[in-house]
């Protein structure tokens, strides 16, 4: 089931209705049925998958607990990492890797035809076992106590609003609030409406707008460098209203449900370098490798050549996370490059560290955002082929039609990009408010206020909304 | 019992228990009420009703009227795709029989629907012959422009209270997906008309335009053909497959409101999936010959105009449909003699005396001998035997 359809509102009226009405242990349960019902609307044999892991990690976090040895610990921790790492294996790589292998074996003249294995990719696969395995790995580090109820385990995995595109929530952050009887306020359930309608205006003004853009563009075979950078704007623009929509709407669904869930985004384009880009741009993944790939590594404990070794790995395999494909772990490992030397590029030109007082900071903004467009060149151009004669492209050959299209669509696509800048201080303000749990939220201004802005965010998704509608990108990981 | 207390609904300390709920109500009334406020007055400007300007004055009881004091042996229906290209006068000229034409800028298969069944069969006039105007897949495309400027025209035509109407816009929605549809469809009326979705798309599209200087020299829908001309089938990538091809191809035009590949693909004529088998059923019931006659589009440079293959697959399955009815068909579009140069405004035919003339020329040499045997029947009959 999508965010987007009256299929999910008819379905989140349903189980909010029958939420408010039981008791906590019995709203945990309604809880569990509604994702289900959620995960296996269009593929039920995937609940199968997601019955298991829950089973399985369950079991195998009480046995951690319980063991009176700590051989016998290790053992039940690498069984579960194992599962979780086997399943996403098998589902999410084993394909390209088939596909890779044979490859290179036909053209050695091993093989005279390559092998075809599509195995289907359930979706949000990698969102919960990356979830799944953050807590076996708490449980064994001994962060969180093992969850002995089933049922507030398998609310963990399977939160629907959170399932299929996260954010990648952390045991720590989430059981207690399975646990405990929910308390909602009256203003939380107004905010959870303006979240929720902020989040599909997002999808269906913002992204749909953008993706009709940048779909054009990528299927051009002749592209210009104006017409590619118009569609790589129009992909950046997406690709943040899309994510971002996503989270939001999961965050007020589950607000509504008197869950909190954390936030994902928070100004990424207005980063100054690539690793601030990084913790602004999914930040439940990017701390996730921070907590449990790079810090393991080594972090940055044994000097500089490490720490960016580190990184490039970390950025890699947050690449390769993304998805099964060549582009992806090119992206990755551009990332890799980029946040480990950066540090040493900006000791020697200054501009590029905290200097030059607005002037410098505006460049750094600009020239970060450059950068980050790169990477999603990379990240859209699934060919590699493809990939290498877009970064070919001479801007100085184009003709001047191509450059008036060219910003044509890369100014369309910022004019729907245009809310996320207006809106977003307002939306953080009002974060904040509620993590203070500040009175003013109760008052008649607030209200109104947050009326206005669902009466807005109501009319632009009618009167703006694109006809053609797509997938939520992140859907695929 | 802590478990047995379900929400611990908080109210503010020192305020009424009731502010909360007022707050919640207060919340949902501004929420639910402003945006159809907002929406209420919009009024589609100009640059949407262009079409309607080509057939200003156009009134049913009007066109009614004209019917019964005419009795016209020929009848055509159509949009500005038939306003831009036939003056029935001249058409009467040539084909020897008092010719009526029926054309409604912006109107779709439902109004023609509406305008056989209650213009030309109501007027009492039996014309012989029925000509319908259509772009590729109009006729089994029911829902397309069927709000907004058209809705005070289907109200006067008394088009709701139609049963096949009924049949196509409201029980089809619950034959096609259950309760759901039926949910859908009565609350389609709280939207916006989908002209202020177009218009306000449109002006967001056009400020780019001016921006950039691509829409100062020429119109916004010429500059708009433009640039889909650069995203045309041509210049798609071949290595992401045809159904991707086709799939972004059909969603860069879509972007043009003037044009719509984006309709339905598949050739249906199951009486609840569009008006067509309707109209062919009151054609028969009335004795009328019904003709559809589909117009070539703005071709490109090479005054070629190439169908998607869906498309293809499509008008195969039409023209396969139309002679097992009983139908006359006949397809422009693959006529060499229709140049680029003759198009104005999308696929409008430019209005210049000696292009219209070469139109209508072309159009009796390929129509002509195809309606004659209908339109003159004695005529056919006494003619010599080939």
């Amino acid at each position: 089931m999508i965010f987007q359809s009256i299929e999910y509102l008819l379905f989140l009226v349903c189980v909010l209705a029958l939420y408010y009405w039981l008791p906590r242990r019995g709203q945990n349960v309604v809880i569990i049925a509604a994702s289900y019902v959620f995960y296996g609307w269009v593929h039920q044999w995937y609940l199968i998958l997601i019955g298991i892991t829950t089973l399985f990690d369950w079991g195998c976090a009480i046995g951690m607990e319980d063991s009176k040895t700590q051989a016998r610990k290790k053992a039940f921790f690498y069984t579960s990492i194992g599962v979780n790492l086997a399943i996403l294996g098998v589902f999410k790589y084993f394909g390209f890797f088939v596909e890779n292998v044979s490859a290179v074996l036909t053209s050695m003249g091993l093989m005279t035809s390559p092998w075809l294995i599509k195995i289907a990719l359930p979706a949000g696969i990698s969102f919960f076992t990356f979830q799944s395995v953050s807590y076996a790995v708490d449980v064994y580090q001994g962060k969180v106590k093992a969850c002995r109820s089933i049922i507030d385990y398998a609310t963990f995995v399977s939160f629907f609003p959170q399932l299929v595109a996260g954010p990648i929530e952390r045991a720590g952050h989430m059981l207690p609030q399975y646990s405990q009887e929910r308390v909602i306020h009256l203003h939380d359930i107004r905010s959870g409406i303006v979240l929720l309608l902020w989040g599909l205006f997002q999808k269906v003004v913002i992204a749909d707008s953008s993706a009709l853009i940048a779909d054009k563009v990528f299927s051009l075979g002749d592209p210009s460098f104006p017409l590619l950078w118009g569609g790589v704007i129009a992909f950046g623009v997406q690709i943040y209203a899309d994510f971002s929509g996503y989270t939001d709407m999961a965050r007020g669904s589950a607000r509504l449900l008197g869950i909190e869930l954390c936030a994902n985004f928070n100004h990424p384009y207005l980063s100054q370098s690539p690793g601030e880009f990084w913790r602004r741009w999914h930040m439940s993944l990017s701390t996730w490798f921070r907590d449990y790939v790079y810090i393991p590594l080594g972090g940055s404990r044994n000097g500089e050549g490490t720490m960016k070794r580190n990184l490039v790995v970390t950025f890699f395999l947050s690449g390769l996370w993304h998805g099964a494909s060549w582009n992806y772990v090119i992206w990755g490992f551009y990332h890799g490059v980029l946040v480990a030397f950066w540090p040493q590029l900006a000791k020697r030109v200054p501009i590029l560290a905290d200097k030059g007082g607005a002037l410098g900071a505006i460049f750094r903004v600009v020239l970060t955002y450059v950068l980050m467009h790169l990477g999603w060149l990379m990240f859209r151009e699934h060919s590699v082929a493809m990939l290498m004669s877009d970064l070919a492209l001479n801007p100085f050959s184009a003709p001047a039609a191509e450059w008036r299209m060219g910003g044509a669509l890369a100014l369309e696509a910022l004019q729907y990009g245009l809310p996320l800048i207006l809106f977003l201080p307002l939306l953080q303000r009002w974060n904040l408010l509620i993590k203070a749990g500040d009175e003013r939220l109760q008052s008649w201004r607030w209200t109104l206020a947050q009326a206005a802005a669902a009466a807005i965010c109501l009319y632009g998704i009618v009167s703006l909304r694109c006809e053609v509608g797509s997938d939520f990108i992140y859907f695929q990981f | 019992m802590a478990d047995d207390v379900t929400i611990r609904w908080t109210v503010p300390s020192p305020g009424p228990a009731i502010r909360p709920l007022l707050q919640l109500t207060a919340f949902a009334l501004l929420v639910l009420g402003l945006p159809p406020l907002l929406w209420s007055g919009f009024e589609p400007p100009n640059e949407v009703a262009v079409t309607e300007l080509r057939t200003s004055g156009f009134s049913p009881r009007s066109e009614l009227s004209k019917m019964k004091q005419q009795n016209p042996v020929w009848v055509l229906i159509g949009n500005s795709m038939l306003n831009t290209r036939i003056d029935p006068a001249q058409l009467s000229t040539l084909s020897g029989v008092p010719t009526k034409k029926l054309g409604k800028g912006g109107s779709q298969s439902a109004l023609w629907f509406l305008f056989l069944k209650k213009i030309i069969v109501e007027s009492g006039a039996r014309p012989a012959l029925v000509t319908i105007f259509f772009r590729d897949t109009d006729l089994t495309w029911p829902e397309i422009r069927m709000s907004g400027m058209n809705e005070p025209l289907v109200k006067e035509l008394d088009g709701h209270a139609q049963p096949e109407w009924k049949l196509v816009f409201e029980e089809a929605k619950v034959l096609e997906s259950g309760a759901l549809g039926w949910i859908k469809h009565h609350l389609s009326p709280l939207f916006a008309p989908d002209e202020l979705n177009t218009t306000m798309r449109r002006q967001i599209q056009n400020r780019a335009f001016r921006a950039t200087r691509l829409g100062t020299e020429a119109a916004g829908s010429e500059r708009r053909m433009e640039l889909n001309q650069r995203f045309g089938l041509e210049h798609l990538r071949r290595d992401l497959g045809s159904d991707f091809g086709e799939a972004s191809s059909s969603t860069a035009i879509a972007s043009d409101p003037g044009v719509y590949e984006d309709g339905p693909m598949t050739f249906d004529v199951s009486p609840e999936a569009s008006f067509l088998p309707h109209m062919l059923k009151l054609a028969k019931e009335h004795g009328m010959v019904l003709h559809f006659h589909r117009i070539k589009r703005k071709p490109d440079a090479d005054h070629l105009r190439r169908d998607l293959p869906a498309i293809s697959h499509y008008m195969e399955a039409l023209a396969h449909y139309l002679k097992d009815q009983g139908c006359l068909f006949t397809d422009e579009t693959n006529d060499p003699s229709l140049v680029l140069d003759m198009y104005v405004d999308g696929d409008h035919i430019s209005s210049q005396d000696e292009i219209q003339k070469q139109y209508l020329a072309n159009f009796w040499a390929r129509v002509g001998p195809v309606v004659t045997p209908i339109l003159k029947p004695s005529a056919n009959a006494n003619a010599p035997a080939p």
